[in-house]
């Protein structure tokens, strides 16, 4: 119980400009204790009266100035009514675990989908920043959700854009083609199942995002249980593991994908399975 | 000597397992934290949902019941980290059978850490399974509606709970409007043995589905108004009264306590800012507790056992 309290405190945003099909927040907050990491999220209250459950937007970047304070950058989606520069805004966080960083330069593959491409091109950049090789994978159907594209082919040795249907096949073969160490997946669930099941394949480590931050009917903090997992090593004792309170990041091999009921479409996890036994 | 009841809680399966609200503020501060709902997993072996399902509507949210937590990881884990930190524990209990209940509440009973639990809440709104003998088999169990759809059957349950239980540990039933006759289940769960009453406001929208939030808070005040009426007429015991549903910030703690209600819990309230959880518990000490003014006791003096008088008689 050593740890500091969460609490709501208010930030001025400074920017709001588009970035593909979603907008990119700037929100000065007073300095942060502790240095923010891709995979971490923050908490908004809801934007309308007649809303409940708050939202929840991935941190894309972070910059701390002695004397100013910590200028956050978050990707969120372009709809509903958005602060302008210069007003306030209430936020908890960043929460949440962060991507681990490799202790020795080795390959990498990232895989993004959706808002999160910004939150996996900072993954990138500090990738890069010790030493390792860095390929991006972005999901989308729609061109606009490739993000931060420019950025990323600065970051990252390699950048491949692939469709959602065949993410799991451009996944298995670039994993064939490097044989990276470890595989990163920011974005939804179905594409943190296809990262887990292809690193699982190539036996490589993966670290995947196990809450599709962003996504409706989730509460953020933790408490709800909307977002629970089950633990492969329990299987029979049902124990879960809840990624808003544990997570947002989770190795991907603690969590037993076969039995994850989820709502929204499986990204090609079948794909793979048929591309193992061919 | 009968604990307090908690003056606020977060409802069964909104406070993650009570161990996330720490992250918040200090639990200490607290009456007590409500872990639950406690249960043996009924699709555990069926692959059944593991997790409950939020979809948001206007000023409301519709959820599929919470996943429960295995009884094993709150005697192993739960019970020992609140025991360590001195924060009293009411436990949420659900089950779809008596005997299942009373299984459940003898393993927490066995628990080296039982003595940290201040309340036990029985869930009246869980499904209950009707188990009939059938041919060639023992029984054959099907769902049979909620505990609160049947007053008799809610007596056997709380009366199957209390004998698991410390006789000074408060017993508490949690039931829904959604029962055809909510007073009717109320004696019954008071005859059997609830010394509190949870009232819940939470709609059904259909199976296994409920709407809760803001929007259902007019439905809570009215069911607490309605049973406290009822108690005031001498038609239910008069027991305390908690309201869940529709309890979002501190107006509406201090709606609920003015309809009669002696403590709330937060549900979706604390899912969108969980600091309201320390709010509504300043907010609510500082009130006066229907518990304490209801009940007209006459004082009497020591020295010369004689009334006081409590109010100056009337001039004029």
């Amino acid at each position: 119980m050593s740890a500091p309290t969460l609490h709501r405190r208010a930030g001025e945003v400074v920017a709001n400009r588009p970035l593909g099909a979603y907008r990119q927040l700037s929100v000065v907050l007073p300095a942060l204790a502790t240095p923010a990491r891709p995979g971490q999220f923050v908490i908004v209250p809801p934007a309308r009266a007649d809303h409940v459950l708050p939202r929840t937007w991935w941190v894309a970047g972070e910059r701390t100035e002695a004397g100013f304070g910590t200028t956050l950058e978050l990707v969120v989606p372009g709809t509903g009514a958005l602060p302008a520069p210069g007003e306030e805004l209430q936020l908890t966080g960043p929460v949440g675990r962060g991507f681990g960083l490799p202790t020795t330069p080795v390959t990498a593959v990232v895989a993004a989908q959706g808002a999160a491409g910004a939150a996996a091109r900072w993954l990138c950049e500090l990738l890069r920043s010790v030493g390792c090789t860095v390929h991006l994978v972005s999901c989308a159907d729609e061109p606009e959700q490739h993000v931060d594209l420019v950025l990323a082919r600065r970051s990252a040795d390699g950048v491949v854009l692939t469709e959602l249907g065949s993410a799991a096949a451009t996944l298995a073969d670039l994993t064939h083609t490097l044989t990276p160490s470890v595989l990163y997946a920011a974005g939804p669930l179905s594409l943190s199942r296809t990262v887990a099941l292809v690193a699982e394949r190539a036996g490589a480590v993966s670290q995947v995002s196990g809450v599709g931050i962003g996504a409706e009917g989730l509460c953020g903090h933790g408490l709800c249980g909307a977002c629970d997992l089950p633990l492969r090593a329990t299987a029979g004792r049902g124990a879960t593991v809840r990624p808003c309170a544990d997570g947002p990041v989770l190795r991907g091999a603690v969590v037993d994908w076969a039995a994850v009921v989820d709502g929204d479409s499986v990204v090609a996890g079948d794909a793979v399975v048929e591309m193992g036994e061919s | 000597m009968r604990r307090p009841l908690p003056r606020v809680t977060a409802a069964a399966g909104c406070g993650g397992s009570g161990r996330e609200l720490a992250r918040f503020g200090d639990l200490a501060a607290l009456d007590a934290v409500l872990v639950g709902p406690v249960g043996a997993r009924p699709g555990e072996a069926a692959g059944g949902p593991v997790r409950t399902r939020l979809s948001v509507s206007p000023s409301g949210l519709v959820h599929t019941p919470a996943p429960v937590l295995p009884a094993a990881q709150v005697v192993d884990d739960l019970l020992p980290w609140f025991r360590a930190r001195g924060v009293p524990v009411v436990l949420a209990v659900r089950g779809g059978t008596t005997g299942a209940v009373a299984d459940l509440l003898l393993g927490l009973r066995r628990s080296l850490d039982f003595g940290v639990v201040a309340a036990v809440e029985i869930d009246l709104t869980a499904e209950r399974e009707d188990t009939r003998p059938s041919i060639g088999a023992l029984a054959s169990t099907e769902p049979a509606g909620p505990w609160s759809a049947d007053p008799q059957a809610c007596l056997k349950l709380l009366s199957a709970a209390r004998e698991q239980l410390p006789r000074d540990l408060l017993l508490t039933a949690k039931l829904a409007g959604e029962c055809p006759d909510p007073l009717a289940t109320a004696r019954a769960a008071i005859g059997g043995g609830a010394r509190a009453l949870v009232l819940s406001g939470s709609v059904p929208t259909g199976p296994q589905e409920h709407l809760v939030g803001p929007a259902v808070g007019p439905v809570t005040l009215g069911l607490v108004s309605r049973v406290r009426a009822a108690m005031a007429a001498g038609r239910v015991p008069d027991v305390p009264v908690v309201a869940v549903g529709g309890v979002h910030d501190v107006r509406t703690a201090l709606l609920a306590r003015g309809a009669g209600a002696s403590g709330v819990q937060l549900g979706s309230g604390l899912l969108g800012d969980p600091a309201l959880l320390w709010e509504v518990h300043d907010a609510l000490a500082l009130a006066p507790d229907p518990e304490d003014l209801a009940p007209p006791l006459p004082l009497v003096d020591d020295d010369h056992a004689t009334p006081v008088p409590t109010t100056p008689a009337p001039t004029d």
